[in-house]
């Protein structure tokens, strides 16, 4: 992982009824533009939602690394939204 | 993701958890298939398991009628329901509003979970729009969303609602802070499709039951452990539920 400041992080790999995308909206969304948040989640899904998640937030992925059984993602804070690269866009990087 | 077990009595929730269940779903089958169970079968469900196994308790279609069932949802509170769901059909978008609301009331000082489930195949009851769950759940400030069938005639959810409308669903409820769950007659080969939809809890109960017979068959704890083990194969992508499919465009904000 990056030296990044980390201002946010949620564990999505502990099995609760709101998962990690439900967290970061109430948490990480309350955070200034630039903002970092790791997130650790234990499956492919997940992993995609998250990052289809960021897109349609125009948030930014700037390290997603796929660590023994879990994935940990660095999400950057951006202020407004990055159009789609292409149809499924978003679902890449699997 | 979650596995949620729809059980009828102890015996059941005993078989669910026994083989991996995270949640005991208690409910009648003999109230219109999803309905209420007694009280002393909830307390009995909710003494025998520690905190971390779920309980939820449906209240199936509820009527139109507010304080009647603010009281249930009161009384599955002080019972230690995890989570009470509250289920709509003939009923219009304001008064399940308000239902909903005043549910969220009664809830108060409560650690209990209030649920609002809509019918996938709603319109067979020229019921509510099934699709309006996410926007009664803002609305009223629900914790989470349920979308069920109500049917149980071999139909299930995605007989009557598609794979990229459900996946729309679940994503603007993730958005709006809610858990997402997803039941109605799933069964392992629909597993695929779930795990891309990705819902917090996907609800079985036929597809544990002996015999795959929801009505006359019982929970059984090796059937549980047989769902859970492929959930988990699809989840961790040791069978890849991607594999050949374009996955559909998303929605961006303009």
């Amino acid at each position: 992982m990056t030296s990044t400041t980390v201002a946010l992080t949620v564990d999505g790999t502990t099995l609760t009824c709101k998962g990690a995308i439900a967290k970061l909206e109430t948490e990480f969304t309350g955070l200034p533009s630039g903002s970092v948040a790791r997130v650790v989640l234990g499956d492919v899904p997940s992993r995609i939602d998250v990052r289809a998640w960021a897109l349609r937030k125009g948030h930014r992925v700037i390290e997603d690394a796929h660590r023994g059984d879990v994935f940990e993602l660095l999400i950057a804070k951006q202020g407004r939204p990055e159009p789609p690269s292409g149809a499924g866009a978003g679902f890449g990087g699997r | 993701m979650m596995l949620m077990v729809s059980v009828q009595n102890l015996d059941e929730a005993r078989e669910a958890v026994a083989g991996g269940a995270d949640i005991v779903d208690v409910k009648n089958l003999r109230e219109m298939m999803v309905g209420s169970n007694f009280p002393p079968v909830v307390r009995e469900v909710r003494n025998a398991f520690p905190k971390h196994i779920h309980v939820s308790v449906t209240l199936g279609v509820v009527p139109n009628q507010a304080g009647t069932v603010a009281m249930a949802v009161y009384g599955a509170a002080a019972l230690g329901a995890t989570s009470v769901k509250v289920g709509f059909i003939e009923t219009d978008y304001e008064t399940a509003l308000r239902i909903l609301r005043e549910s969220r009331r009664a809830l108060e000082g409560f650690d209990t979970k209030l649920i609002a489930a809509t019918f996938a195949d709603s319109h067979l009851y020229h019921g509510i729009d099934p699709t309006l769950v996410v926007k009664l759940g803002k609305e009223s400030k629900s914790d989470g969303m349920l979308i069920d069938t109500l049917v149980k005639d071999g139909r299930n959810l995605f007989d009557f609602l598609g794979e990229h409308q459900l996946k729309e669903l679940v994503l603007e409820a993730k958005e709006a802070g809610m858990s997402t769950a997803l039941s109605g007659t799933l069964k392992i080969a629909n597993l695929h499709t779930l795990v891309r939809i990705n819902p917090d809890i996907v609800g079985v109960r036929g597809a544990v039951c002996t015999r795959g017979d929801r009505e006359k068959g019982a929970v059984d704890s090796a059937a549980v452990s047989v769902l859970r083990e492929e959930l988990h194969q699809r989840l961790t992508g040791k069978v890849d539920v991607f594999a050949g499919v374009e996955p559909p465009a998303l929605r961006v904000p303009s």
